[in-house]
């Protein structure tokens, strides 16, 4: 083997293979290496975030509660339901008045007073006998339902709009579940998507 | 062997004045080229756009530039005001979704909020979450799946559903797979696409075991009216015939710290969204106590997607 | 090493052979170029309108082009294997051999990356997978990988080749110290290119069909026995037309080398097989849509896929034994049906069921458009033209003793 003659010819080669080595090799992980970094206009950019890092990402904020009555006098209850009337504690179909609204909660086992206070009308009540107002009427709710409303407070259940590091709304419980017939009502879906073959 | 390799006569080749045959010939192509890329209308916008680095190696000017080219196209195609936000990820978050099958009614708002929030093309049809239809009695089984349901009513007697888009793995196949890096994953854990980038070779549909993402096989068409000027680089700006495209968690909402398009229409309330580095997030709340499902977690691509059951 | 006068006369000499020839050859190119500009309408339209034109959709983003890019990449690599035996069965006409199988493997790379090109939906991008100009995705990308190891096996084989011609067309002998590391180098540089192509699909864990460890050894074993078969069946035609020679035995002994890898393949194929149907999983349902049964059975590739393999049958047979290899009626035959065989198996039966179903087990059933048919011929046509061009050249440089004093006579 003449190794002057072998240097000639694969010398240039080997060289060649080597500088494609490097320059290929080299930025390809290069690359990869930026990705891992971040290139440096985003490194410059998410430097003046810095100082509102930790506002910015918590999920703190207000929360706002829809839907909640305007005001504590908003169902004039006691405008009929005079605080010392004679109250019929008898659990029954009411025949006279309010027979537009259906009791279908609970399966037979709650009828209007469960909920609505006997001595003041413009009031709900806990099992206890505890007053609650309708603005807070969700606390009744979470009287039974007490896994969905601890998640309903810690934003876990039900529709929630705003920013997830921020000011949210919610919305309360009665929006999406009528108080007196809960069931979630079915919805009409939205159209289906269009099979592969019907796309031209 | 030849010694005379040049073979313009020994005279000629010394007079300083003469130009050879190949020099000629070198200059002309030279002009010619120059002609014709001046007379073919390629303008600034062009080179901005077309003649860049990657994204992600691009300095903010290179940016600023390209950006006001695009948003100008944009305008120009329609007739509307565009704002393309680069923001960057937010330090200290990773997103991470959660989505409660117990409540999930397969009625498809968070399909079209979708589609209105980030620009999908109507025509032809490109939906970044497909809803799938199941039977209770068979639970998670997508052999036996449809989206395609039709119904006057849903949820109907006997189903579940199960919302499917891109779930932002945090081991993701598709980007290892992406031959010129057009795809990525970014720090706040979102995968995107930059669409100026991507050649369309559709090997990254081939790679994503949970098919979330979505070919441009015409050009995708928007009503004017109907489009979305707000965007962002990476995220809904409207794209091109030929690119793949896929959800990016509302990254022009969320990098504001808004709610992802279709958390926010969901009537039901299935859809959760957080950071997954904030202990008190929405969604570590549901990692910490309720029951989760990840689809295809044997492939270990680590999806920040999670599935729960909120009953 | 390399003679710039050396090459210029080859340029001349070779621009003077493909500027003629008879009848049969003229209307051959002619044929080839109305194949060729037919697809070239077609893949305008494409350009124009978008991949819709194609049946290609969502769940099925591959098809036919991609499916022949694979097939092609084989043929390229399995035309280089002839070498091996060349080698070790030490024929003399090594060189003429070797030399007709580089050439099929440089105009069959050519194809594979048109057939990528087309396929790609903005190709006016290609230069981003460029290293340096572009952002090559390397090693990341096994895309990557295969651009790299096409080109340089395609590099590989374009200076074999022209430095076997311009030498011979000078009249000077080829440098065998230049000439053999290089065709040494070629044999694994072609198990590489197609074993890339294989892992291009087996790296993914989302498509079962295709994350088989058995995939990348398929791969070679269906290329080794189809490839030869284009040089088995063009070295006959040759023998016709032309002053090339090659004796009986060294086309025989291709053919037994074939019918041996064919038993390789057909027990690989047995392998997977036993593996799918004795498991019986949830993913046996790709197979149930290859061959069309259980719940498909009207899938539109079980021709395909019970062509192929009954065509792989026959050929072993056919080829292995003695009687029907040496009949030149049943070899050819044989020829014809494992080219049409793997053809089937791998532009077919491959990218197809490993998306059908898709990921979350949804069917669409694929099969290729008008327009996906024509351009791939276009593009199949456009190699075969170079070929024929780089076949006549051969012919003459190297059987027919065409020199530069030669062209100077003429």
């Amino acid at each position: 083997m003449n190794t002057k003659l072998m240097l000639r010819r694969f010398l240039p080669l080997s060289a060649v293979a080597l500088l494609i080595g490097v320059l290929v090799v080299r930025p390809g992980i290069g690359l990869l290496s930026a990705r891992a970094a971040g290139s440096s206009a985003m490194k410059d950019s998410s430097a003046a975030e810095d100082s509102t890092a930790e506002d910015s990402t918590a999920s703190r904020g207000k929360l706002e509660l829809l839907r909640v009555p305007p005001s504590d006098d908003y169902y004039p209850c006691t405008d009929c339901h005079e605080p010392g009337d004679p109250v019929n504690r008898t659990p029954r179909k009411l025949t006279e008045e309010h027979e537009d609204i259906v009791l279908d909660h609970g399966g037979g086992r709650l009828w209007c007073l469960d909920c609505h206070s006997a001595e003041n009308r413009d009031f709900l009540h806990t099992a206890g006998g505890k007053p609650i107002p309708f603005s807070r009427a969700h606390e009744l709710c979470g009287q039974c339902h007490f896994r969905r409303y601890k998640d309903w407070q810690n934003n876990v259940h039900g529709k929630r709009i705003g920013h997830w590091n921020g000011d949210k709304k919610v919305y309360v419980c009665f929006k999406c579940h009528n108080q007196h017939s809960p069931h979630f009502k079915p919805l009409t879906p939205k159209p289906r998507p269009l099979r592969p073959d019907e796309i031209r | 062997m030849n010694n005379n390799r040049d073979h313009t006569p020994k005279k000629k080749r010394n007079d300083p004045q003469w130009i050879s045959r190949r020099d000629f010939l070198k200059g002309a192509a030279v002009a010619a080229g120059a002609a014709a890329v001046a007379g073919c209308g390629v303008n600034d916008e062009f080179f901005d756009t077309y003649f860049r680095r990657h994204y992600r190696e691009m300095s903010k000017e290179e940016i600023d530039r390209m950006i006001t080219a695009l948003e100008s196209r944009y305008e120009r195609e329609y007739d509307r005001d565009f704002t393309i936000d680069t923001t960057p990820a937010l330090q200290g978050v990773l997103f991470g979704y959660a989505l409660d099958i117990a409540r999930c009614i397969g009625c498809r708002r968070c399909v079209y909020a979708c589609v209105d929030e980030n620009n999908q093309s109507r025509d032809p049809q490109i939906q970044w979450i497909q809803v799938y239809e199941m039977d209770k009695g068979k639970g998670i089984d997508f052999d036996h799946a449809t989206p395609y349901y039709e119904a006057d009513k849903v949820p109907r007697e006997g189903k579940f559903y199960m919302p499917v888009a891109c779930q932002h793995c945090e081991n993701p196949p598709c980007t290892k797979v992406c031959p010129v890096g057009a795809t990525w994953k970014e720090k706040d854990g979102i995968v995107v696409i930059d669409y100026d980038w991507c050649i369309g070779c559709r090997y990254c549909m081939a790679a994503c075991p949970y098919g979330a993402r979505h070919f441009n096989w015409r050009t995708p068409k928007v009503p004017s009216n109907e489009i979305n000027p707000h965007t962002h680089y990476l995220g809904n700006r409207p794209r091109y015939k030929g690119v793949v495209e896929k959800c990016t968690f509302c990254v022009q909402r969320v990098r504001k710290g808004r709610y992802p398009a279709c958390v926010e229409i969901c009537p039901v309330g299935a859809r959760k969204f957080g950071n997954l580095l904030d202990p008190d997030s929405e969604v570590r709340h549901v990692l910490a106590t309720k029951r989760i499902y990840v689809l295809k977690k044997e492939l270990n691509t680590q999806p920040k997607f999670f599935y729960y059951w909120g009953i | 090493m390399f003679s710039a006068a050396y090459f210029k006369n080859f340029v001349r000499g070779s621009l003077y052979i493909i500027t003629r020839g008879s009848g049969l050859y003229f209307g051959w190119l002619t044929l080839l170029i109305v194949v060729f500009a037919q697809g070239a309408i077609a893949y305008a339209g494409q350009l124009h309108t978008g991949l819709v034109v194609t049946h290609m959709r969502d769940p099925v983003s591959w098809g036919l082009y991609i499916g022949t890019f694979a097939f092609l990449v084989g043929i390229a690599a399995a035309a280089v294997m002839l070498v091996i035996p060349a080698y070790v069965y030490e024929w003399k006409p090594i060189k003429e051999v070797v030399i007709f199988g580089e050439s099929l493997a440089i105009a069959a790379l050519i194809a594979c990356i048109l057939f990528v090109t087309v396929d790609i939906g903005r190709p006016e991008r290609v230069w981003h997978l460029i290293p340096l100009v572009g952002t090559l995705h390397f090693p990341s990308s096994l895309l990557a990988w295969d651009m790299l190891v096409l080109t340089f096996y395609w590099l590989l084989n374009i200076v074999v080749v022209t430095h076997l011609l311009v030498r011979q067309y000078n009249g000077k002998e080829y440098l065998h110290r230049f000439i053999a590391p290089l065709v040494i180098t070629s044999i694994p540089a072609a198990i590489g290119i197609h074993t890339v192509t294989a892992f291009l699909f087996n790296g993914l864990g989302g498509r079962p069909y295709w994350n088989s460890a058995i995939l990348a050894p398929r791969f070679i074993a269906s290329a080794l026995c189809s490839g030869p078969a284009i040089l088995l069946v063009l070295f006959q035609v040759l023998r016709k037309l032309t002053s090339f020679h090659i004796r009986d035995a060294a086309i025989h002994k291709i053919a037994e080398l074939m019918a041996y890898a064919m038993g390789v393949n057909l027990f690989f194929m047995f392998a997977e097989l036993f593996k799918e149907l004795y498991t019986n999983s949830e993913h046996v349902v790709h197979l149930e849509y290859l061959f069309g049964y259980g719940q498909f059975p009207d899938s539109p590739i079980r021709f395909y896929a019970w062509g192929s393999t009954l065509f792989a049958v026959i050929e072993f047979f056919l080829f292995i034994v003695p009687k029907t290899r040496r009949n030149p009626i049943t070899m050819n035959l044989g020829a014809v049906l494992i080219f049409v065989s793997v053809f089937f198996e791998k532009g077919v039966s491959l990218v197809v069921p490993g998306f059908t179903p898709d990921v979350l087990g949804q069917v669409y059933k694929y099969a290729p458009s008008l327009t996906e048919f024509r351009v791939s011929a276009a593009v199949l046509a456009l190699a075969a033209i170079v070929y024929t061009f780089m076949v006549r050249v051969e012919l003459a440089i190297i059987f027919d003793k065409f020199t530069v004093e030669t062209y100077r006579k003429a």
